[in-house]
């Protein structure tokens, strides 16, 4: 008896609320759905990309919406699993959400890139596996981990003067190749790869490999590892006493490495793919300004979260019509370019089988106890 | 060549000590422990995270081998309590069980993401050709020794070492011959807690970062204790620095450093093959 009770409480509340709702705007015009796909629960999560995209979206509707049309934003939890990613695009797809923006998911690109052309349906996401730079669908905000590391070793023979550069990084699935195609890159445009590339075995100490490293002679260090790995491997290396350039990979460059490390980071360089998040511009500012508004931590996927919704809210502002899937897919497709303060060069969706529209990097570099940025863009051709 | 050889002498202490603890808990309980990474696991996570929270780095570590120990006990106590009278083969089928249940949980917990290790060790060190070897390897390396000194003398020179050696080999035995054996069960499994938890904490630093990666660690003391028949401290001792040397040496050459886990593997292997054939030369006889 208790239950049922209980059921129809909860039955009249939702159809109090669910009233209130459709009576709330007397403008209301119906909803623009829209998607995410993030790993929020599991062994490593990344939530910030979704969080800072739902907070453009808060302001936007806050603002009026699209032309009185609020969207309504659905973010889905992949929880690192591919069972759970495949299901949950589904679920996206049911709900007739008319694009994916802010997805951070490791099993996403992998699984759902077949379903998502099938289904017409485009991402403007977060790039963990390179698999994603290979979708007909799926347009990932950030360099990535290839064309990063390159650009990072071409940073340090043309910039930092080094002669010999060398690459260590986890020794993950795809990783080899990888790195790979990261020397391959370097060597196209400074006629010189990566002298030493160390697969790094996560369950040993690096010291085998920063030893190998020193041995073949590199002045500079670039290390693809993630936030976490980076502190122990810059401590690694300090405790070799090797007096070594390290360039760190894009998560690297945050606020919380640059706690832990205290003044063993000083002087160590990481990789950023967006105008970086601690300068001083206007743009940065109303940034961060928003992210401290909805209490989103300041992080490289908050900023990347960031741009693809505002460059999302631009691709909206541009339709004339209405706004659905297959309008948003038409628009995507043609090569109108993007721009937004925060990246190297404007977005550009367009139509092919694979995209890469960010091909730049930043680096920033610890210097008196803060990520200061060090010379310009460098931005593959 | 020789500098990679040498800097693996640092996951070789590790291996090492690991594995000192996996023949301690062997022939003091006569269960081959394969959760004991895994409680040590838990242990330095624990640490992590309190330090985490702002707590002082020597409280964090007292509460985290706490932790463990109480783990490591009530691991024994269900050793002791559900499968005293079973054979060897079932208890390590329990302790591979509870390493499951423990890896599950420790996912839960504490997650799979790396985490930065305070490394309070690193400060000192010395320099042997061209590596570079910090307090963490040292004090690995010196506990290792202590450990198989002090057990020696223990197990074969005290009182309560033939009690213990009583216990592992004959449990009904003993428990008839009136020997306290539940007592003795948790002096065991504290000890093995205390020292199995420490251990985790001084290599954490130099060895891995994640929960998963720290209890896997279980692997390759496994095959060191195998180099000392899991009897003989010094030989696993050896086994555990020989087993890093080959995975430092392994690491210089580009095709095979990728499979470097592997070689685990293979080492264990081939000892096995070694260790048959002299079973199989006594049967003969």
């Amino acid at each position: 008896m208790k239950t049922k009770a209980l059921v129809a409480v909860v039955a009249l509340v939702t159809m109090s609320l669910a009233g209130c709702a459709t009576t709330a705007g007397p403008a209301s015009k119906a909803p623009i759905p829209v998607g995410a796909l993030s790993d929020l629960t599991g062994a490593v999560t990344f939530p910030d990309a979704a969080a800072a995209a739902g907070a453009v979206f808060d302001e936007v509707n806050a603002n009026g919406g699209i032309n009185g049309h609020k969207i309504e934003y659905t973010v889905e939890d992949a929880a690192g699993d591919a069972t759970t990613a495949a299901a949950g695009a589904r679920k996206l797809n049911q709900a007739g959400v008319v694009a994916n923006i802010g997805s951070t998911s490791i099993p996403d690109c992998l699984v759902n890139g077949s379903y998502y052309a099938q289904q017409k349906l485009d991402t403007i996401g977060i790039a963990l596996p390179e698999a994603c730079y290979h979708l007909a669908n799926y347009a990932p905000i950030n360099t990535g981990s290839l064309l990063g590391a390159g650009l990072s070793g071409i940073y340090a023979i043309q910039q930092l003067g080094s002669k010999s550069v060398c690459l260590i990084g986890p020794n993950l699935q795809g990783a080899s190749e990888s790195y790979k195609g990261s020397s391959d890159y370097m060597k196209s445009v400074v006629g010189t790869g990566f002298s030493y590339i160390g697969l790094q075995d996560l369950t040993a100490s690096p010291v085998s490999y920063i030893v190998n490293a020193k041995q073949s002679g590199c002045e500079t260090l670039v290390y693809a590892g993630p936030e976490q790995l980076t502190g122990a491997m810059q401590q690694a290396v300090r405790a070799q006493n090797w007096n070594v350039n390290f360039i760190g990979s894009s998560p690297a460059y945050s606020t919380a490495l640059l706690a832990s490390l205290g003044a063993a980071g000083e002087g160590m360089y990481a990789a950023s793919e967006f105008a970086p998040f601690t300068a001083n511009t206007p743009a940065v500012d109303a940034f961060v300004t928003l992210m401290k508004a909805h209490k989103v931590p300041v992080t490289n996927l908050a900023e990347s979260g960031y741009i693809a919704a505002k460059i999302f809210v631009d691709v909206l502002k541009s339709i004339k019509g209405d706004i659905t899937r297959e309008s948003v897919s038409a628009a995507l497709a043609k090569t109108t370019a993007y721009d937004n303060p925060l990246l190297a060069q404007p977005f550009v969706f367009g139509p092919g089988a694979g995209h890469q529209p960010n091909k730049s990097i930043q680096l920033v570099q610890i210097k008196g106890a803060a990520w200061v940025p060090v010379g310009d863009w460098l931005t593959a051709k | 060549m020789i500098e990679s050889t040498i800097s693996g002498l640092v996951n070789g202490s590790v291996y090492a000590l690991l594995g000192l603890c996996l023949v301690a808990t062997y022939r003091t309980s006569g269960v081959l422990n394969f959760a004991q990474t895994a409680v040590g696991a838990f242990a330095a996570l624990t640490a992590v995270d309190l330090i985490g929270t702002g707590m002082p780095t020597w409280v964090a570590w007292l509460i985290a081998i706490a932790v463990g120990t109480v783990v490591s006990v009530l691991l024994g106590l269900m050793l002791y309590r559900w499968f005293s009278q079973t054979g060897a083969r079932i208890k390590t089928s329990a302790t591979i069980a509870a390493l499951l249940a423990l890896l599950a949980i420790g996912d839960r917990v504490f997650g799979d993401t790396p985490r930065s290790f305070v490394d309070p060790f690193s400060l000192f060190g010395f320099t042997l050709w061209g590596v570079r070897f910090t307090g963490d390897t040292i004090i690995a390396l010196g506990a290792a020794v202590v450990l198989t000194i002090a057990l020696d003398v223990m197990l074969r020179r005290t009182r309560t070492g033939h009690r213990l050696r009583a216990v592992a080999g004959r449990p009904l035995t003993a428990e008839l011959l009136g020997l306290p054996v539940l007592a003795l069960t948790i002096i065991v499994w504290t000890f093995v807690g205390v020292v199995g938890s420490a251990s985790i904490l001084i290599i954490a630093p130099t060895a891995s970062s994640t929960f998963t990666g720290l209890s896997l660690l279980v692997l390759p003391a496994t095959a060191a204790a195998l180099f000392g028949g899991f009897e003989s401290l010094w030989l696993t001792l050896v086994g555990g620095l020989l087993l890093g040397m080959i995975s430092g040496l392994t690491s210089y050459f580009a095709v095979i450093a990728p499979y470097n886990a592997t070689l685990q593997l293979a080492f264990v292997t081939l000892i096995l093959i070694f260790k048959q054939r002299g079973e199989r030369w006594d049967e003969a006889r």
